[in-house]
């Protein structure tokens, strides 16, 4: 039986392929090589409906100065009530808390860069836009990472360079008074519950080994009370709920979310509830805010590539069925 | 002994986080969250301490006994020592300078001057502005000092890692041809969303000739495809996704409760 059955096998001749067949593969990844590239060479300008979702996170980040005056006029008030009741014990807290707040007038912007190269394309951009619009408002910055150690250097560079720009609209700036980055430490969660009692006790020194007591920029932040807006520009899934549970859960703080676009449509439901200002989803969030910012990058220049990969991947699966149907209906007719 | 302190201590720890988390007494939500806080780092760096330990003793064994690839161990620990001592040794004097050069951004935003310097030690790259006239006009200058660990993160880290995962474009790409089947109504209805989504990803409209036809229209001032795209995202998918999250929570609380009882023991390796 085994020889009969091995005598079988010698002289089985498999069916021969066509050249599609046998080349399909290599086809199909010349026509995505070119559908990318492409894009890259097109200058022309593209224009892109923002969405509710990302103009929620730029409207946002844009009134970050007016939330620091309204939180102004708010411990004032409170501060006026306490001197009528002649509270000493709250009047120093007050005095010390509206002194922070009065070193940085025009707010603090909380950004955590969770990602790393290989998801940069789609959230590189974001935090550029990001960077250019806190700067540009005069807005204070404060970066941080969370899952990956890896993700650190890649955020010091693109927060110097972007802090290096200098335009018509702002001037170049400072590392530890305009900015700082404070760089990676394990364990998200406990860091970011360590933040909001103090973000000394999570972090003693910056990313360069500066200590923050020494920083001019650290002066007006002990913890979240003095930062407006936590923006958290993720490529790793589980995140965002860390920042949901601690940032706006507990301390109440406007938590913005930039995803890859995989992992966007997991956090549809949180702008239903309110639970963040808005989502940047992929490369396109990116390229829409860049659109509402008025400043176009790298987001924008990569739609094109997108759009054409888009299509390519469409005309594949309509060609990939077609294919499918024809075989299905010989087989039948055999 | 070894199979009731664990969960005594998990025990412990459970509860005085549960605690934590809700309690608005001093002693308990600042200095144990702080205690709490510096231990989980310390735990993180002890980690990382086994990590390269465990990657040592794995390729030193590969080498050793010369098994199949032993090369590409060597490699790998030589760039762990490499890189790990170029980034550990605080930035010393050994400097070469580069010429000045202009850089302007793609978009015209910048436009400065940049004087770069690299180091051998340090990962910091440090940068200083000062101004300079520039046919009557003040032009700053970014002094940067660059050190080997960011050019080795740069020039090859960044690429090779973005260089892999880019691959994955080309098999979505295939796997579109020879997956994507209609091969059941099912799969039939999840093409349409996913062609759907696909299309008001990107400006369809946009694509030269042909885009304004593929597009189909507006519905109320945008395109019907994108218009599509935000139905299917904001109604079934944040039903669907709801569900998922509140099934995923009460699963977690379920789970939390029983390890913080000991009742499941995950950390004693099945046993116990």
């Amino acid at each position: 039986m085994n020889d009969k059955q091995n005598k079988e096998s010698s002289t089985f001749i498999p069916p021969k392929k066509s050249w599609w067949e046998k080349n399909y593969r290599a086809v199909i990844y010349i026509a995505a090589f070119l559908a990318v590239l492409g894009g890259m060479f097109s200058n022309k300008p593209m224009h892109l409906n923002v969405s509710s979702a990302t103009k929620g996170l730029f409207d946002s980040v844009e009134a970050i100065p007016k939330k620091r005056q309204k939180t102004i006029a708010e411990v004032e008030e409170k501060l006026k009530k306490a001197e009528e009741k002649k509270d000493d014990k709250k009047i120093r807290e007050l005095k010390t808390y509206l002194t922070r707040l009065k070193l940085n007038t025009n707010g603090v912007l909380l950004i955590c860069f969770d990602f790393d190269p290989s998801t940069a394309p789609e959230l590189k951009p974001m935090a550029i836009s990001l960077l250019r619009q806190a700067f540009k408002n005069g807005i204070k910055v404060i970066g941080n990472v969370g899952y990956n150690v890896i993700s650190a250097q890649l955020a010091q560079n693109i927060i110097e360079n972007i802090a290096h720009e200098s335009s018509d609209k702002f001037q170049p700036k400072k590392a530890g008074k305009d900015y700082v980055f404070l760089g990676f430490r394990p364990n998200a969660f406990m860091v970011y519950m360590q933040m909001g009692e103090s973000i000394l006790s999570a972090y003693e020194t910056d990313y360069a080994g500066n200590d923050l007591n020494t920083l001019p920029i650290m002066k007006g932040v002990h913890d979240y009370a003095e930062i407006e807006d936590v923006v958290l520009l993720s490529g790793y899934v589980g995140m965002p709920e860390i920042w949901m549970n601690v940032g706006k859960t507990k301390f109440g703080k406007d938590v913005g979310l930039g995803m890859t676009a995989v992992s966007a449509a997991d956090y549809y439901p949180y702008i239903q509830s309110k639970q963040i200002t808005g989502l940047l989803a992929g490369l396109r969030g990116a390229a829409e805010y860049e659109t509402e910012l008025k400043s176009l990058g790298s987001g924008v220049k990569g739609m094109r590539s997108q759009l054409y990969a888009h299509s390519l991947a469409i005309l594949l699966i309509v060609i990939g069925n077609i294919e499918f149907f024809i075989s299905k209906f010989r087989k039948k007719r055999k | 002994m070894r199979s009731k302190l664990p969960p005594f201590i998990c025990f412990i720890c459970g509860i005085v986080l549960l605690l934590q988390f809700f309690s608005p007494w001093d002693p308990i939500e600042k200095d144990m969250l702080e205690w709490v806080g510096n231990s989980t780092q310390v735990v993180g760096v002890f980690a990382l301490a086994i990590g390269i330990a465990s990657l040592v003793h794995m390729h030193g064994n590969k080498i050793k006994r010369k098994m199949p690839g032993w090369g590409f161990s060597l490699i790998t620990l030589l760039c762990v020592v490499v890189v790990a001592t170029i980034g550990l040794i605080p930035a010393n004097n050994i400097k070469v300078k580069s010429p000045i050069v202009a850089k302007t951004d793609i978009f015209g935003e910048t436009n400065l001057f940049v004087e770069t310097t690299h180091t051998l030690f340090g990962f910091q790259t440090d940068s200083s502005f000062t101004n300079t006239i520039v046919a009557g006009k003040k032009i700053p200058v970014n002094k940067k000092s660059v050190p080997m660990f960011d050019w080795f993160y740069n020039y090859i880290f960044v690429p090779l890692s973005a260089t892999t995962f880019s691959l994955l474009a080309f098999y979505i790409m295939s796997a579109a041809y020879r997956a994507v089947r209609v091969k059941s109504w099912e799969a039939g209805l999840l093409l349409v969303a996913a062609i759907i989504v696909l299309l008001g990803q990107v400006p369809m409209e946009q694509i030269p000739f042909v885009g304004k036809f593929i597009a189909c229209g507006t519905i109320k001032g945008i395109s019907t495809f994108e218009y599509l795209k935000s139905i299917i995202l904001d109604f079934p998918n944040t039903a669907a996704k709801r569900g998922i999250i509140i099934g995923i929570a009460l699963g977690g609380l379920a789970t939390s409760i029983k390890i913080i009882f000991g009742i499941e023991r995950p950390y004693m390796g099945g046993q116990g």
